[in-house]
């Protein structure tokens, strides 16, 4: 699997993304860093721990960062959530953390997927 | 790096820096990705942090990269900060931003925001952007520098035209010091009396200043003159007189150079005096003959000031005439004809003149005055918002420079507190030894220094209670350092804003000092070793103000330099001479010697000092002034440092009787070892002897006493006259029985002993003895007690106690 592949798995427009970066080798490099990006796990521990402020900006940083890497389901769900968060936790604030997780674990597989494929 | 003027060269750094403020490091390292070839980058995880950086590299940021929403301290309150601190004006802020609405990119923009990078981060964009605003900025910058160094190339020129030419002037001439000061007052005097009293010359208070301080410039063109010419003490031949007058128009070319500054008024009145200050009224002067009022005015008043003041100076082919013997030769035409007008003026002033002559003689080097013509110059020259915000600048940067040299290079734990941050920097040594970052929050600092949190609590209140007036903190904590425990001292201040009504707190700065040893001598040894301590201190207190330099060198290796109880004089910044200390450790006394460096002489004294809890080496240092080295003047280093050790010894000698005196005890007591006999004795009806046969009895008596006692003792015993007939003998390493005899053996020979010139006198000792008893000082006190024993029992006995000890069989 190419990066390009990899993008289009995740339904995202590889070429807006390059075009942007204006780099290959930059998007292949950050995707495989936000593997390690640790948003997504502090948004989770803030959010259980009832830390709605932290949570509302680790939410904001994930969606910053899915936005950047062309991480567009991602994005969209943690933009919901972020919003969902920005003034204190609202009603389906839950729900929207679901929506989170799930978008999360289908981007992480694939470029999981790229990764081992690619014995990176 | 620093250019000229002490400011850091913007232009030397070959990229630009940018500031990355962003929580996510993933947004932070894409950026980075995309900029870092052109750039150099500093990255920022929270606001707060973004302004320890911003503080640290003052004026060496080129742009912010500000994220808005970030833990601690958001991207608005960043921007708030900047405004407050007027940063706003200097380092261009983008936003990065996924945010859209309105609302925001308005707040944004009035505070002071140029521009912004949206979210997804488009490279082609960021790029273009980035590289627009810094050479926007750089440009502004560029000016900004070439103002600053005209403005400042102008004010240094002037300024130092009149300081530094008129003090060369003076000194080639071999002038008294103050004829450029003399001149400028007289010259002052006499025109402000002239434009009282005549509206002839339109002269303006503020042209009168230009003229007195021009005034100290008239005979800047003895610089080209040769000085076997200007100083020599007998008359001037033909030919070298003509010489000598060309300092007029030297002096005035030389001030046609300065092209830039021909439009002063101060450079032009300047040139009129040095051209024109020995033309002659009578048209009789050089260099150009003008008569009359074709001098210009200034410059007649100069003539007669210069002449005023040779007359009533000391030159070295004359003498300093009095004021009234000077008006009288001046105005009866020895000395030149003047202007009238101006005679007159002269007479008018001529008390007032009086006056300040002898001023002048009461303050002779007061310099005051120079410093006014450059304080005149700078007013003059610069109007003072640009003044301030350029010299601000400068000095901002000279000082940062200055205490990060300082903070780089000390073994110290420093801190400085920001309380708009909340944010803690720490000095390079004391971050690595706390084993933290240079730059943490206070949070972080707290939790990370391993203080407990009621250490850190008292030290937070005691902060709490300074006040402008009171801004002093001391307080004792245990810190974590190099993963040890340790007592720290804590020396702090904090910080207050200028406002005059309600002065906020800013801050706070301090260092911890390492204080454990001392602080477990006190703890495991309370009263006794807690006294010993505190009179280290005080000795070091007393030393302090005799010595140029005290330090406490502690540690059997006698490496370790208690520097933070030291005092110092600034002019010494030696460091400790450990191996001599070394030296005084192991031997457990004094050792003193001389150290030369260049043409200064420094007399170092080693002082080993027993505490309770093992020992230290005191070190007092002293540089020898020159008029001491005088006195011991001749010969080499060798013998100024003989000398200089003789003169110590000489300070602990009894000059009567060649025994050491009670300081020789005091200074070395401490360092006294291995004295296993102590005596004291005393002359028996000594006030009788003295009231019978007069003082010089007495003395001579005292001499016999002495001798008698130095010819039954062993030299490395010691004999110290404590005072009055009282003599106190300490023996080192003696048996039983020896010492026993030896008591016998004085007692004896004084009574058989005469004194010199006074046969009738009879001698005779009461004498204690104490044998092995420790310390000394409890068995001085017992020899003591033993002695007046004797007295009372009848006198001239030896009464000795042997304190009872395992060696006794010896």
């Amino acid at each position: 699997m190419t990066i390009k592949e990899c993008y289009d798995k995740l339904g995202s427009d590889f070429e807006s993304v390059k075009a942007r970066m204006m780099s290959e080798r930059l998007i292949q490099k950050f995707s495989l860093k936000f593997l390690d990006d640790k948003s997504y796990p502090n948004l989770l521990s803030a959010y259980d721990e009832g830390r709605d402020d932290d949570a509302f900006r680790f939410a904001h940083t994930l969606k910053g960062v899915a936005q950047n890497l062309g991480f567009d389901r991602l994005y969209a769900s943690s933009d919901k959530l972020t919003e969902a968060l920005r003034n204190g936790k609202s009603e389906g604030a839950d729900g929207l953390l679901e929506e989170v997780k799930s978008d999360y674990a289908f981007t992480v597989g694939i470029i999981k997927e790229f990764k081992e494929q690619n014995g990176l | 790096m620093t250019d000229t003027y002490g400011r850091t060269a913007v232009g030397e750094r070959s990229k630009p820096t940018i500031l990355i403020a962003d929580d996510s490091e993933m947004n932070r390292a894409i950026l980075m990705d995309m900029l870092e070839e052109e750039y150099n980058i500093l990255e920022a995880e929270n606001g707060a942090e973004a302004l320890v950086i911003m503080r640290e590299k003052v004026g060496g940021i080129d742009l912010l990269l500000l994220d808005i929403v970030m833990p601690k301290m958001d991207g608005f309150e960043v921007l708030t900060y900047m405004n407050s601190h007027r940063w706003i004006d200097d380092v261009p802020v983008m936003i990065i931003s996924s945010e859209s609405s309105t609302g925001f990119f308005q707040r944004a923009y009035e505070l002071g925001v140029v521009d912004y990078i949206n979210r997804p981060f488009d490279a082609y964009i960021v790029h273009r952007r980035v590289a627009n605003i810094i050479m926007l900025y750089s440009k502004q910058k560029d000016l900004v520098n070439l103002v600053a160094d005209q403005m400042y190339e102008r004010e240094k020129s002037n300024s130092m035209m009149v300081n530094i030419l008129s003090h060369i002037v003076e000194f080639r001439n071999g002038e008294s010091g103050t004829h450029v000061i003399n001149i400028r007052e007289i010259t002052n005097t006499i025109l402000e009396y002239l434009c009282e009293n005549t509206d002839k010359y339109s002269l303006m208070a503020k042209d009168i200043k230009l003229i007195s301080m021009a005034s100290a410039l008239h005979d800047i063109g003895k610089i080209c003159v040769p000085s076997s010419i200007l100083n020599k003490p007998g008359k001037l031949t033909d030919e070298e007189y003509e010489i000598m007058k060309t300092h007029t128009t030297l002096g005035a070319a030389m001030l046609m150079e300065l092209k830039t500054y021909q439009d002063e008024p101060l450079v032009k009145y300047a040139y009129d005096i040095c051209r024109w200050h020995h033309e002659r009224y009578d048209g009789r002067g050089y260099p150009d003959g003008l008569a009359g009022d074709a001098i210009p005015i200034w410059a007649q008043v100069v003539a007669l000031a210069d002449v005023y003041d040779a007359l009533t100076s000391e030159r070295v082919y004359k003498k300093a005439f009095p004021h009234s013997k000077a008006i009288k030769m001046i105005v009866d035409g020895e000395c030149g004809t003047f202007n009238p007008e101006l005679l007159r003026c002269l007479m008018g002033v001529s008390n007032k003149l009086k006056q300040s002559l002898a001023e002048a003689e009461r303050f002779q080097a007061d310099d005051e005055n120079l410093k006014n013509v450059q304080g005149v110059i700078n007013e003059l020259l610069l109007s003072d918002s640009k003044k301030a915000g350029v010299n601000t600048f400068k000095a901002l940067a000279a000082e940062k420079e200055k205490t990060d040299f300082f903070a780089s290079v000390v073994s110290e734990i420093q801190f400085d507190y920001d309380a708009w941050t909340d944010t803690v920097s720490i000095s390079e040594w004391g971050a690595r030894a706390l084993g933290i970052d240079r730059f943490i929050s206070n949070v972080h600092f707290k939790h990370s220094t391993s203080m407990d949190e009621d250490a850190y609590e008292k030290l937070t209140e005691k902060f709490r209670k300074t006040t402008p007036e009171n801004p002093d903190v001391d307080a004792v904590v245990l810190l974590e350092v190099n993963g040890e425990m340790r007592w720290h001292r804590l020396i702090g201040k904090s910080l207050w804003t200028d406002d005059e009504d309600v002065p906020m707190y800013k801050g706070a700065i301090g260092k911890f000092i390492d204080i454990h040893e001392q602080s477990l001598w006190n703890a495991e040894n309370h009263s006794e070793v807690g006294e010993t301590q505190q009179k280290i201190m005080e000795l070091m207190e007393h030393c302090g103000s005799v010595f140029d330099s005290v330090r406490l060198i502690s540690g059997a290796d006698c490496r370790k330099d208690d520097r933070d109880e030291s005092r110092q004089a600034e002019s010494i910044e030696k460091s400790a001479d450990y191996a001599m200390a070394k030296i005084a450790y192991d031997k457990k006394g004094q050792v003193s010697k001389i150290r030369f460096e260049g043409s200064k002489i420094y007399y170092i004294i080693e002082k080993y000092i027993e505490t309770d809890k093992g020992g230290c080496v005191l070190e007092l240092v002293s540089s020898v002034d020159e008029e001491f080295a005088m006195e011991f003047s001749g010969g080499g280093e060798e013998q100024i440092a003989d000398k200089i050790i003789n003169y110590n010894k000489t300070a602990q000698t009894d000059p009567l009787t060649g025994a050491y005196n009670r300081r020789y005890y005091e200074e070395n007591a401490k360092a006294l070892r291995n004295i296993e006999g102590v005596v004291m004795l005393d002359l028996d009806k000594f006030k009788d002897i003295n009231d019978t046969y007069g003082h010089n009895a007495g003395d001579a008596a005292l001499v016999c006493f002495a001798e008698t006692i130095f010819n039954s003792i062993r030299g490395s015993d010691i004999l110290i006259r404590l005072g009055g007939d009282e003599f106190l003998i300490l023996f080192p390493r003696i048996k039983r029985g020896a010492f026993e005899d030896k008591l016998d053996m004085i007692s004896n020979a004084v009574k058989n002993t005469s004194v010199d010139g006074y046969p009738e006198v009879k001698l005779s000792a009461s004498i204690g003895g104490v044998y092995k008893m420790h310390p000394v000082s409890k068995a001085i006190k017992t020899a003591d007690k033993l002695m007046y024993d004797v007295k009372s029992g009848g006198r001239g006995r030896v009464l000795c106690h042997f304190e009872k000890t395992t060696e006794d069989g010896e």
